[in-house]
């Protein structure tokens, strides 16, 4: 050997290299198993069968403290004594018990015979059936069937007499022990939640087998620490090439997710859901071996750790405290991180889109009412907000409806009239926007709009209102249930009327009131069948009310240079810049207010929020957002802006500041950032960002979807109308609404609740009511609207109430009550009895003189007929309240106790069916009080 | 601090990262035998791992050079320098050794005989187990790096090559994908398959050394460390969203915008120097690349074979020099493509996209 050659050679050196080698090795083998013993969701997984234990021996202190200790020594010495008796017995005992082992014996032998005679002759049948098939009987064969038949059936009933004989005996035994196994059960059943605690406690406690299984190397084979997961066949996690069933493993880590008390306060990840009621628990809307986890809350079902899993904080604190107690990092290359607990009911639409308001979600709600009020849908082409009407007022005949003056002003900024506006501010809002061309825009944008205005001629007023009859009328008739004006502020559908006199023409404002539609036809503005003298003294007080800080701002003075100017550039985006001095040159300032209007509006998108002649066909100029939920964070341009990029933090950046991202950069004005400044609060950006997180291009399949009977759709119908023409603004539907209300101090005097509504009236003489509204309480001076509905809507109204209160039968036939004159007499009697009239004035054509107190009427009996349902009408005289929270109706049969026990023979449902008689047979006699 | 790190980033483009690594390649090749003294190796090997600890501080270095993906690469960097000193070092030894008449290092070392057991295996043994650890402690301290499921409608920006075929990728800057993607790696491949073929000369074997094969050491080198690791290296770290290059302290943007300002062959004829507008005809529009090309491809080899490579000439025999030549001027005219397009702005010598032929 020639090992000192070559110093690697050396026997001594490699030997070394050897060692160090083969320890780092193993180092590394420890360090890959300690890796693997020490995985997160072990570790959680520890401490809760810890937490378990505790709670374990917590509930036993409290079982043992419980426990009726003197019952339970009582029954133990009755115990004793029955022992010592059953000594007495033992003889007997012994040789019954004796009789009853030797009958065991027996039974067992028999049935052990009789099955195999029985497979015997099933054999036997089997060569039966096959030689008859194929033709080769023989009567030998024949013989054996029978044979081993009828061996099998006299040990079956062998076997029946044996059984019957041990039972006998059992029972002869258990004459002797009855009393010993009756005390026994009731020691058991005292003590048993007591044991239950027990065993629970003893399966959780650390014991040898149990460390051995989940010792490290060893837990592979079957350790109590291991992965739960839940698999939801019909819900997908798509991977764009593959669809794959959700697995959530979530339940891995949060262990106490489903247990439905105890684990309410404690911290996460152990607490328990805050909603068993309609999430998880298996009675739910939602049981969780159904829906799993991330369909609702997102994230990655399939991950075990922390940051895997794409959990998201709620804000920057809670980010910091992940990342100090879990080593949090915001998971890359996961498209749907999990929604912070703030935004998870964005989820609910994936399923629930069928609903325009879905049950139990608010946040989401609000977003998506805020979203259609604000007209988002109009630049935003999105899925589920189409065909809906533009939300600004039609700007066909604006000339006709204000002035000049007004329009610049207004359009420079909306804010500046009216603090709670819908319209956004387009002007005075880039950073780096020239005021100069912004007003030579506006003007430009105001002198096209005026000047394509249709003309309408209106009927000459002349004389003038009343201020105070007008102030009267307003706060009567129902206008607040959906203008605001000063201080009253139930409702904001309609606009602030506050100072609605700097705003509008007088002459416009009496023909607007009268009848709406004439100068919009599809205005939401009801009519209020308005005299004119009511619709004069109306003007005459709306008229008064000015904002003067607004009427005193000054129109600039714009230079005809700029005008020019900015026509020039407009021209040269559209042909050469020759051409377009060429074109100038033969321009008045007119036409190049005209030219630059057009383009400024087209630029603005000003007409998908408002009709605007010569836009008719235009298109939405903003990017559809169907899909905006899903869209990766790196198609969002963040600018040159400096802050978290993240999907939501874009959202909230865009609704508070729409054009910062063009901060810093260098644009063409054509290029600029266009959506105007919205004036939202903070909750309300951020339940817009809640509800376009929900606009995702998840796709869940049809049985896990919420898809409507007819029943609901016809409700959901319904409350389509009931919010597009505000109802809930002064009727409470369903317990809900009725907003004008707060501004009554006597509500009963404001408008009625109509929940209910369906069971009450009949579908005819709804239908005909919501078309052409009639006087039902004539004192109320609140009026209600025509809407001018027409058959489909008043027929979607209809169906929405007897949908909402299931009424199964919607039509009543015209026969229903029979009448009976002795049921009439004595429904008359008891109507007297009661002195019903008192209220309710049972009179055609009825007129309210001045000194009666108002609040003390009821509806005229009169319409009765064609009004209400017969079974309604027992209903509502056995319990008002019920029916109608708030109502002053009596109840004058309450628990079936009759007011009047003379007639009838005091039968409160005889009575009150007699009293209905009466009412629906009603053949004008007029009783007046 | 900054200034320097501008300053890096100032410096860092393909034409001057790969002209100034291509002088010093032959620099170093023509110093060897001081450059890989052990002393200087040191030095540069000290310059290197300066280089990486002050770039660490740097967080958009940071963030490229520890990606799971790019670790290896770092890896590499440092295999590569060694193994290419290590065989440069035993060949200026054995060059030396040569020259006085003795031995060469791997001659001496044949003379000695060792048993296969348990010397060789026992080295393996430990070979084994050392890899082991370190592939161990690797996949524990970096996990695997998976990134989102595939999307077809979202393409990572920047998509990028496996790290081995970066070279090719680069290639692409300057080469239709039909050169860079299929007829520069089928040359490769054959090439590569073909070096035994074509130089049989025994010198060299089983010994490292220099001076016996000088001209066959460079061009692999050259083609190995410049033309492909190097490429590699730079497709890794400097190249980031839409292909653009980076500095290594700069932050890769997406929005980053170079400005377009390639010029075909045909442009800088007519448009530049004839002042007439471009011909109808493609034709006659190419001819003057088309005449490059051919006279490139055909004329070259026969002055080279008169001039420079005479003596090579004689000594292949006309079969294997042309094959040579085919070989090698396709390798040399990447090099020039590239020269040309750092130099004067030129996108293609042949643009015909009515046949979708550009070289």
């Amino acid at each position: 050997m020639t090992e000192d050659t070559h110093q690697l050679y050396k026997g001594s050196t490699l030997h070394r290299i050897f060692a160090i080698g083969s320890v780092l090795f193993l180092l590394g083998v420890f360090w890959m198993v300690w890796a693997d013993y020490s995985r997160e969701w072990k570790r959680f997984q520890r401490q809760f069968d810890a937490l378990e234990i505790e709670k374990a021996e917590k509930a036993l202190k409290r079982a043992e403290g419980k426990l009726k200790k003197d019952e339970i020594d009582r029954l133990n010495g009755e115990l004793a004594g029955e022992k010592k008796n059953l000594k007495a017995h033992s003889g007997e005992i012994r040789s019954a018990g004796k009789s009853l082992d030797e009958a065991e014996t027996e039974l067992y032998k028999l049935q052990q015979a009789h099955s195999i005679a029985k497979s015997y002759f099933e054999a036997v049948r089997y060569e039966f059936e096959e030689a008859v098939k194929h033709e080769h009987m023989t009567p030998e064969l024949e013989k054996r069937l029978k044979a081993t038949e009828t061996e099998a059936e006299n040990l079956r009933l062998k076997v029946e007499e044996a059984e019957s004989r041990k039972i006998e005996l059992e029972e002869q035994l258990g004459t002797f022990t009855s009393r010993r196994e009756e005390t026994r059960e009731k020691i058991d059943e005292l003590t048993r939640d007591l044991d239950q605690i027990r065993k629970n406690l003893d399966s959780l406690k650390p014991s040898f087998s149990k460390a051995i299984l989940n010792a490290p190397m060893l837990d592979f084979i079957r350790p109590s620490l291991k992965i739960q997961q839940i698999v939801v066949d019909d819900l997908h996690d798509d991977y764009h090439f593959a669809r794959v069933p959700k697995v959530d493993r979530c339940t891995t880590c949060h262990l106490a997710i489903d247990k439905p008390k105890g684990y309410d306060k404690e911290v996460q990840p152990f607490r328990s859901h805050p909603r068993m009621d309609l999430f998880l628990g298996t009675a739910s809307a939602h049981p969780v071996e159904e829906f799993g986890c991330t369909v609702c809350h997102g994230g990655s079902g399939q991950d075990v750790t922390f940051g895997g899993a794409a959990h998201t904080p709620r804000n920057e604190e809670q980010e910091k405290e992940w990342i100090k107690k879990y080593g949090w990092q915001e998971r890359k290359y996961w498209a749907h991180p999990m929604y912070s607990l703030d935004r998870v009911e964005a989820s609910c639409v994936a399923c629930h889109g069928a609903f325009q308001e879905i049950p139990e979600a608010p946040k989401l709600n609000a977003g998506r009412r805020l979203y259609r009020e604000l007209g988002c849908f109009g630049c935003h082409e999105t899925k589920g907000f189409e065909n809906l009407r533009k939300v600004g007022p039609s700007l066909m005949r604006i000339g006709n409806k204000t002035d000049a003056g007004w329009v610049f002003k207004w359009v420079k900024d909306p804010l500046s009239f009216n603090p709670d506006t819908r319209m956004p501010k387009f002007f005075g809002v880039n950073e780096d926007a020239s005021p100069d061309r912004e007003n030579v825009e506006i003007d430009a944008i105001r002198t096209y709009l005026l000047q394509h205005s249709e003309k309408i001629e209106f009927e000459k007023p002349g004389d003038r209102g009343d201020v105070d009859r007008g102030k009267k009328l307003v706060n009567d008739l129902g206008c607040l249930g959906c203008h605001s004006l000063g201080e009253k502020q139930a409702n904001d559908f309609g606009p602030n009327l506050s100072h609605v006199g700097s705003k509008v023409n007088r002459d416009w404002l009496v023909d607007w009131l009268k009848n709406p539609k004439r100068y919009w036809a599809e205005t939401h503005m009801p009519s209020l069948r308005l005299t004119h003298e009511e619709a004069l003294d109306i003007a005459e007080y709306l008229m008064m009310l000015k904002n003067p800080e607004f009427d005193q701002i000054a129109e600039p003075i714009l230079s005809p240079d700029l005008l020019t100017e900015a026509v020039r550039y407009e021209l040269a985006l559209q042909m050469t810049q020759k051409q377009a001095d060429g074109k100038i040159a033969v321009m008045d300032e007119m036409s190049k207010k005209l030219y630059l209007g057009e383009r400024m509006i087209n630029r603005y998108g000003c007409y998908v929020c408002h009709d605007i002649a010569g836009f008719e066909n235009a298109k939405p100029i903003g990017t559809s957002l169907s899909e905006e939920g899903s869209k990766p964070v790196e198609r969002f341009d963040f600018g040159l802006l400096k802050f978290k990029h993240s999907r939501e933090a874009w959202f909230e950046q865009k609704l508070k500041e729409p054009r910062s991202f063009d901060h810093g950069k260098v644009k063409r004005l054509e290029e600029r950032l266009r959506m105007p400044k919205f004036n939202l609060t903070d909750e309300e950006i951020s339940s817009l960002i809640t509800h376009l997180s929900s606009l995702t291009r998840e796709e869940i399949s049809l049985s896990k979807q919420h898809v409507l009977d007819a029943r609901k759709q016809a409700v959901e119908k319904g409350w389509r109308m009931v919010r597009k023409f505000n109802c809930q603004g002064c009727h409470i539907v369903q317990g809900e609404g009725g907003n004008i209300l707060s501004l009554y101090e006597d509500t009963s005097l404001g408008s009625p609740n109509v929940t209910g509504e369906g069971k009450k009236v009949v579908s005819n003489w709804l239908f005909n009511f919501l078309r052409h509204p009639a006087t039902i309480r004539p004192w109320l001076k609140i009026r209600m609207p025509t809407f001018g509905f027409d058959h489909e809507q008043a027929a979607t109204l209809v169906e929405f109430f007897k949908a909402l209160d299931d009424v199964k039968d919607p039509f009543i036939p015209d026969d229903v009550p029979l009448y009976s004159p002795e049921k009439v007499a004595a429904g008359k009697q008891i109507f007297e009895a009661l002195q019903c009239i008192k209220c309710h004035r049972f009179t055609k054509g009825m007129v309210i003189d001045e000194s009666v107190d108002v609040s003390t009427l009821a509806p005229n009996l009169m319409m009765a007929k064609a009004r209400l349902r017969h079974d309604w009408i027992v209903e509502w005289l056995k319990n008002p309240e019920e029916l109608m929270p708030g109502t002053r109706m009596p109840q004058f049969w309450p628990d079936g106790s009759s007011p009047a026990p003379e007639i009838l023979g005091g039968n409160a449902e005889d009575q009150m069916a007699a009293v209905r008689e009466y009412v629906m047979n009603f053949q004008g006699e007029a009783s007046p009080a | 601090m900054q200034q320097l790190k501008d300053l890096i980033n100032g410096f860092s483009s393909p034409q001057l990262i790969i002209t100034g690594a291509s002088i010093f390649f032959f620099l170093y090749l023509y110093f060897r035998k001081f450059l890989t003294e052990p002393s200087v190796s040191l030095f540069f090997l000290t310059l290197l791992v300066g280089f990486f600890a002050f770039s660490m501080t740097d967080a958009n270095f940071r963030e490229i050079v520890l990606k799971p993906d790019n670790v290896p690469i770092v890896a590499m960097i440092y295999l590569i320098a060694f193994f290419t000193w290590f065989s440069l070092r035993r060949a200026v030894e054995n060059d030396e050794a040569i020259t006085k008449g003795g031995s060469t290092f791997e001659g001496k070392e044949s003379d000695q005989k060792l048993y296969t057991w348990p010397n060789l295996i026992y080295q393996e043994f430990i070979c084994s187990i050392l890899v082991g650890v370190v592939l161990l402690i690797w996949s524990i301290l970096l996990k695997a790096p998976l990134e989102e499921p595939a999307d077809p409608s979202i393409s990572p920006n920047p998509s990028k090559a496996p790290w081995y075929f970066l070279g090719l990728q680069e290639m692409l800057v300057y080469f239709d994908p039909w050169l860079a993607g299929v007829v520069f790696p089928t040359l490769i491949l054959f090439g590569l398959m073909a070096i035994p073929y074509i130089d049989k000369n025994p010198k060299g074997n089983g010994y490292f050394t220099f001076v016996e094969r000088r001209f066959a050491i460079t061009l692999f080198l050259y083609g190995w460390l410049i033309m492909w690791v190097l490429l590699i290296i730079m497709g890794t770290f400097l190249r980031g969203p839409n292909w653009n290059f980076f500095g290594p302290y700069e932050k890769w943007s997406v929005h980053k915008v170079v400005p377009l300002v390639n010029v075909n062959l045909s442009e800088f004829v007519y448009v530049k120097w004839l002042n007439t507008g471009l011909p109808k005809h493609w034709f006659l529009r190419e001819i003057f690349g088309i005449v490059a090309t051919v006279l490139y491809f055909a004329v070259t080899p026969f002055i080279l074979a008169k001039t420079v490579l005479k003596r090579m000439y004689i000594q292949l025999g006309i079969f294997r020099y042309a094959i040579l030549m085919i070989l090698l001027l396709p390798m040399i005219g990447l090099l020039l493509k590239m020269l040309l397009r750092w130099s004067f702005n030129l996108k293609y010598i042949i643009a015909i996209p009515e046949y979708f032929l550009n070289v």
